[in-house]
């Protein structure tokens, strides 16, 4: 816990503002921090072990509610009402959780998020079955998620929800019969969607932190349109592949990188620095020679550190071996193809490490990157 | 500064990312403050060194898989006497710059991962090329033993991960190809693998204490912890759901899987105090209630089915209601801890 904590306090840290001019301390302000501080954000492992019991224990009250005849599944409207009755629960129940870390409000929580997941699951069920096809359940995972997205203040179902709802869109372009014909067109115009959206979310100053799940929801997506990106070359339903070529998203995804370079570094305008347009060198050969998991999972890992969230310096991490473990079994692609590809982008970074060195870069501040 | 307001002052309140975050998303801070406050709390002056060994890390994996594609493409144009030379002068290239660089720097201790993972593709290789017959578990346990040398003296924390992996795979290869157990010492195994794991847990927090920098890293703990835990877990749940087969090596690696389950507990509650360690700990206790608790309603209620789901799912909120109360409690302790 204490690694995740600095040495300066919230009392610190205005005094450093102020002393530099940035700030004028005012009682505002510092109640300000004092109210958020009340209001903070559940842990990340305790938001986890509650995830994990509401999905198991809804799974059960959902088995129950179907055995006792309390729900039918083949009865849409049932399906629709009882999951919108125990979305209104949930809702109540964390209004009335209050803010604090009581047990009372533990017990609250969990049993809301329980609610939750069943009201949720019951809702998708009802209206999927209504539409009777997959692109319903993206339409019912896009109306229960707009609509709870403010009222149910949980971050952890706002991810879930959020990231459902792209990954069922994802599959659907990837694999629905009715954008056959259309699908690599479609899928690359989602990677760009995905990308802008995640862009402006996590790059963007002014975005609020109710956010914060929707942007890594974009993100997990964006790894997972990668993942099968890397697994197939083809897509569709039953005989009827169409070839996705990932031409189009390494370009996306070397342009991205390029503007995170110069987000990461001040501005675009820093591009011009001789140190940035070797990095933009690189990554436009990245662009031409990589894959796109490579690409990915590098600009995962800058974002990370230049937002200070290990979070995702963590997930680009990890990217990288599940995206060479998938890549190799890769059947459309030989082994030969893919071991060029790899060689080739090691290089590419080795090299730029050597230039890194070269030019004395990595010793410490990189001033001309930090201005 | 007037700071008192209900049970906090300022003074409590911890300076990090999510404080910042939030007073700029609210207006109460300029841009410019926000990066100044940033910078201050997590300083950017090793931009150049990390990017650095960013290319290393990455550019490194990504050339060794190039080449371990490679040679699985099984090429016939090559003969077996260039890809087995081949791989050989990699390896020795590898050991030479290695040792040149030193083992104090990065570069030097990647170098020597790198000859770990290329004795590894010289191995299959020659099994490839002279269709040996040997069983699998003994290309593991040559990959292990060549590499065990190098590995003692490199003090670096991945070439140990590295190296813990290929003597896991091992051990279960050699138990499942060679050893033949019997019925009754079929689970000995996970007694093997805790103790393989556990050992290395130890040895990891020991010589972490007395102050070996390179075995700090956060990430050698979350991952020997987790390997540890769910090896401890497989026996554990595999005697509840299924007594009636619960044979003498289930027993012991069942008993040896709780006795770390509560070593564990102490360590990451009292000794050591990390929460991400202790709750997944407590994860893990929690699973082990909860197979319990299931097993317990099945055998009570048989056929009901109905009253099954009902108490399942109460039980559910009432074991993970109970450990996030928990955890919750020590974390707010610490935290008062930490900044009172």
């Amino acid at each position: 816990m204490s690694n995740y904590m600095s040495q300066y306090n919230a009392a610190n840290l205005i005094d450093k503002l102020a002393d530099n001019d940035l700030i004028e301390p005012n009682r505002e302000l510092n109640a300000f921090i004092i109210n958020q501080q009340q209001a903070k954000e559940i842990p990340l492992y305790i938001r986890v072990l509650i995830g994990i019991g509401a999905f198991i224990a809804s799974l059960c009250f959902i088995a129950f509610l179907a055995e006792a005849k309390i729900i039918r599944f083949d009865k849409e409207a049932g399906l629709i009402v009882w999951g919108l009755i125990f979305v209104v629960m949930a809702i109540a129940l964390q209004k009335q959780a209050g803010e604090d870390s009581s047990i009372k409000h533990s017990i609250f929580i969990q049993i809301s998020f329980t609610a939750m997941a069943i009201g949720k699951g019951l809702f998708i069920s009802g209206v999927t079955q209504i539409f009777d096809s997959s692109w319903g359940l993206s339409l019912a995972t896009l109306i229960i998620t707009g609509l709870t997205y403010h009222l149910y203040r949980m971050s952890i179902d706002r991810f879930l929800s959020s990231f459902v709802f792209i990954f069922s869109l994802l599959v659907n372009i990837l694999w629905a019969e009715e954008v056959s014909g259309t699908r690599a067109l479609l899928f690359n115009g989602f990677f760009l969607f995905q990308m802008l959206c995640a862009a402006v979310l996590l790059t963007h100053g002014k975005i609020k932190s109710d956010y914060i799940p929707l942007s890594y929801a974009f993100v997990f997506s964006l790894c997972a349109s990668i993942l099968f990106l890397a697994s197939h070359t083809e897509f569709g339903y039953w005989n009827n592949d169409e070839l996705i070529h990932p031409a189009f998203v390494n370009i996306i995804l070397a342009g991205g990188l390029i503007a995170l370079i110069g987000w990461a570094s001040g501005g675009l305008q820093n591009l011009k620095n001789e140190a940035l347009i070797l990095a933009s060198l690189g990554t436009v050969l990245l662009g031409i020679f990589s894959a796109p998991g490579i690409i990915l999972a590098i600009g995962l890992m800058i974002l990370g550190y230049a937002k200070h969230e290990s979070l995702l310096i963590i997930l680009g991490g990890l990217l990288t071996p599940v995206f060479l473990f998938i890549f190799y079994y890769n059947l459309d692609i030989s082994l030969m193809y893919k071991s060029g590809i790899l060689f080739v982008s090691g290089l590419v970074l080795l090299a730029g490490r050597v230039y890194l060195h070269y030019k004395n870069w990595d010793k410490g501040a990189l001033s001309c990157v930090q201005k | 500064m007037d700071t008192k307001q209900q049970s906090y002052t300022l003074e409590q309140i911890p300076a990090n990312r999510r404080l910042i975050e939030v007073l700029y998303a609210n207006g109460k801070i300029t841009s410019e403050a926000k990066k100044y406050a940033l910078n201050l709390l997590y300083p950017h002056k090793q931009w150049g060194l990390w990017v650095s060994r960013l290319m290393l890390i990455i550019g490194t994996t990504l050339m060794l898989s190039g080449i371990i594609y490679f040679f699985a493409f099984n090429w016939s144009k090559i003969t077996p006497v260039i890809k087995l030379s081949s791989i050989q002068i990699a390896i020795f290239a590898c050991l030479i710059a290695a040792y040149l660089y030193s083992l104090q720097r990065l570069s030097g201790q990647v170098l020597l991962l790198c000859a770990s993972v290329l004795v590894g593709v010289f191995m299959a290789v020659f099994g490839q090329i002279y269709q040996t017959g040997a069983d699998a578990y003994q290309l593991f346990m040559m990959w292990s033993l060549f590499t065990l040398g190098w590995t003692i003296i490199s003090n670096f924390s991945a070439q140990w991960i590295f190296w813990l992996v290929i003597t896991n795979t091992f051990l279960v290869l050699w138990w499942d190809q060679a050893a033949l157990p019997s019925r009754e010492m079929k689970s000995m195994i996970f007694t093997y693998m805790m103790l393989v794991n556990g050992i290395a847990l130890a040895l990891r927090e020991y010589f972490a204490l007395k102050g070996y920098e390179w075995l700090q890293e956060q990430w050698t703990r979350v991952l020997l912890i987790f390997a540890s835990l769910l090896i401890m877990l497989i026996p554990i749940i595999m005697i509840i759901s299924e007594p009636s087969r619960g044979t003498e090596s289930r027993l012991i690696s069942s008993l040896l899987g709780l006795a770390g389950h509560i070593a564990a507990y102490i360590v990451y509650r009292h000794k050591l105090l990390d929460m991400w360690a202790l709750a997944t700990t407590i994860l893990s206790a929690c699973i082990i209630l909860e197979v319990a608790a299931f097993k317990v309603i099945i055998e009570v209620f048989d056929n009901e089915e109905l009253v099954i789901f009902f108490l399942t799912g109460v039980m559910t909120l009432a074991i993970f209601t109970s450990a996030i109360i928990y955890l919750r409690k020590i974390a707010t302790h610490i935290e008062v801890a930490d900044h009172v």
